[in-house]
């Protein structure tokens, strides 16, 4: 791989990052409402004063003035986050959106990273075993499985699950991600807490993605063991178990790796519905309540990670997919 | 056993491909190579012909091994291969080795040539260590004509004939008595084909291997086995049998007299007095559901009424085998319709 090569891409990279930045920006300028609407509505009844009077006391409550130019916003907003700063929450001038990442963000890739995990291993178990046993009676039940998953939607499983493990059996806990009884650091009462508070949301992340994956890895297995070199090994005499683990997987894994990175990058952005379900305060739950109130800082912010995120991982399922595939020459 | 023992022998060879039709419907049964017998002798090469579909590349595949008779025996030196103990079918595993059509494909393409050629010799055993197994590996190279340099390439790196060479050497690396090369040279440019099938004559002659040559074209099917003998295939079954040179120069069959017809000549005066073999139709009925009694005779312009009840016999004549009613009663062939020549 040549620097040139890193450079472009880095180049790349950093020129998509910029303009999401604008985009995101534009975009979240340009949905209807504000932070202070419902409030100043809520004010004035209250009061009993006028809407615009009402608003004009909400504001200064804020830690936004809706009388700004929306230029020199946008080039407030540029000379921080070249400070590398991301801005502080328009709600609480005390939250800045850098300290809510870093209490939302370190939870969102714990339970995302080892969700995607562990269905990436089952999903590709399973998928070659589907593959090679074309006519089993396994294959008809992952087959059901499978359809089954896809037709239903997460949130719906997420539910289902709370509603049987946390309301009727109460084995795990309603909300939050840690116990408060537990010190947070490098000790085993507080990583035990964690696990038991993120079980849930892995398993409804598990249950659902592990469909695509085992599909995936049928669709890539069949067509390798097609392939005239695993029937030209076969014709060597090398045993089932070795062309499996030496042939058909690897070669058939190649495609899945790069999909892998760029999944991992999507969900950083958590699925709202199953973080809101568990009351899981990860990055998903402070989205969907970042643009309930409008607050475009901290929400700009996050989205901001979030596409960081996908980059990042495109630009490293781009560098790995050459490693695993030497037919894919960089250039 | 002795040396007079064929090195391959398959007895009333039948092989049938079955396809579901559903639940209550009983499975479809393809006839794919039916009613085969074939020796194969050490040294021989057999070039076996036909057209798309009659059923060569099934025989090739169940040559070595990799499709398992319906009804039938295939014997490797005499011992049935499907009855022998474990270590006697590894050692034929061994000895009856593929080159396929397709050179890229049959290569893993994320190994590097070396994995490729080094892993099955260390996998067999046939070398002790790394290093054994390299200098056998360059052996063969040099045997094919292959630099050294070209061993940490990636399959993509070379081009077709480089590719189809490699194969030859992994197949010459199991130290093989038979290669069984299925259409090797049809993926590659015109002008290399006659140095792959040179490699394959000098492998034959030097190394002593025998080779069974799938292939539907004429021309390098004559120059590949020069000496030795040629099956023709039609419809999964073998109409023509005998000497390459025999067989081509006086086809009995009146499918391979029709087949040679339509083989382009390139000389404007012999193709102007090609003689025309009217063949009744020009498309070959479905496997599936073969003509009854002989099944060339829905095209066949000589065709009688015997032939569309009863299944002619590979039968011995003149100049090897052929399955007709009619070898004896049809006209003399000859490419030309005149003699006159030049």
């Amino acid at each position: 791989m040549s620097i040139k090569y890193l450079a472009k891409r880095l180049g790349n990279a950093l020129l998509t990052l910029i303009a999401v930045t604008f985009v995101i920006f534009c975009v979240l300028r340009m949905m209807p409402g504000d932070i202070l609407e419902p409030k100043a509505r809520e004010e004035a009844g209250r009061m009993g004063i006028t809407y615009e009077e009402a608003y004009d006391i909400v504001a200064s409550r804020y830690n936004y003035n809706p009388h700004e130019p929306i230029l020199q916003q946008f080039t407030r907003y540029v000379k921080c986050l070249l400070r590398g700063e991301l801005g502080t929450s328009m709600t609480n001038p005390k939250n800045t959106v850098v300290s809510i990442l870093s209490v939302a963000l370190p939870w969102t890739i714990f339970v995302v990273s080892i969700s995607l995990v562990l269905s990436f291993v089952i999903g590709v178990q399973l998928g070659a075993v589907m593959a090679i046993k074309k006519k089993g009676f396994i294959n008809n039940i992952i087959t059901f499985y499978v359809t089954i998953v896809s037709t239903v939607p997460n949130y719906i499983v997420a539910i289902l699950l709370s509603i049987v493990f946390v309301y009727q059996l109460g084995w795990f806990p309603k909300s939050g991600v840690y116990s408060i009884d537990v010190t947070p650091g490098f000790n085993l009462p507080f990583l035990l807490s964690a696990l038991h508070h993120a079980v849930l949301p892995i398993f409804t992340y598990v249950i659902t993605s592990t469909g695509g994956w085992i599909l995936n890895m049928k669709g890539s297995s069949i067509h390798t063991l097609g392939s005239d070199y695993v029937f030209a090994a076969r014709a060597r005499g090398l045993p089932d178990s070795i062309i499996m683990r030496r042939y058909m997987k690897r070669n058939a894994m190649i495609p899945l790796v790069t999909t892998l990175a760029m999944c991992f990058g999507g969900m950083i952005g958590g699925a709202t519905l199953i973080e809101g379900q568990f009351q899981y305060l990860g990055m998903g739950s402070y989205l969907a309540k970042a643009q309930g109130e409008r607050d475009y800082i901290l929400y700009q912010g996050l989205l901001l990670c979030v596409s960081f995120s996908v980059i990042v991982a495109n630009l490293i399922a781009d560098l790995l997919y050459s490693k695993l595939d030497p037919r894919i020459r960089l250039e | 056993m002795d040396e007079k023992t064929p090195l391959i022998s398959l007895q009333h060879m039948d092989l049938y491909y079955e396809t579901k039709r559903g639940l209550f419907k009983p499975p479809l049964r393809v006839g794919a190579a039916l009613d085969i017998n074939l020796d194969i002798r050490k040294g021989e090469v057999l070039a076996i012909v036909g057209e798309s579909g009659c059923g060569k590349t099934t025989l090739g595949n169940v040559i070595i091994g990799m499709l398992k008779p319906t009804s039938g025996k295939l014997l490797y030196n005499g011992q049935d291969v499907y009855g022998m103990g474990r270590a006697a079918f590894r050692e034929y595993r061994s000895s009856v080795q593929l080159v396929q059509q397709d050179s890229y494909a049959a290569l893993n393409p994320v190994k590097t040539l070396r994995h490729s050629l080094c892993g099955p010799v260390l996998h067999k055993k046939l070398a002790k260590n790394g290093a054994e197994a390299l200098e056998q590996v360059y052996e063969a190279l040099d045997m094919v004509g292959i630099n050294h340099e070209e061993l940490d390439k990636y399959p993509h790196e070379l081009s077709g004939g480089q590719r189809q060479r490699i194969l030859m050497a992994r197949a010459i690396l199991m130290r093989p008595k038979l290669i069984v090369a299925d259409e090797p040279v049809s993926m590659i440019d015109v002008s290399l084909r006659i140095s792959i099938l040179n490699l394959m004559s000098k492998l034959n002659k030097t190394l002593g291997i025998a080779f069974v040559y799938i292939t539907h074209d004429f021309g390098t099917a004559r120059y590949i086995a020069r000496e030795g003998s040629i099956a023709i295939m039609y419809l999964g079954k073998m109409v023509e049998y005998g000497n390459v040179r025999e067989v081509l120069e006086h086809p009995a069959h009146p499918y391979l007299q029709a087949l040679l017809t339509a083989v382009p000549v390139p000389d404007p005066f012999i193709a102007k007095r090609k003689r025309e073999l009217p063949l009744k139709s020009i498309d070959m009925p479905s496997v599936a559901a073969p003509p009854t009694g002989c099944r060339f005779h829905p095209r066949c312009p000589y065709a009688e009424e015997r032939c569309s009840r009863e299944e002619p016999e590979l039968l011995p004549c003149d100049n090897g085998a052929c399955a007709c009613h009619l070898t004896s009663r049809l006209p003399q062939w000859s490419l030309r319709k005149d003699k006159l020549g030049r």
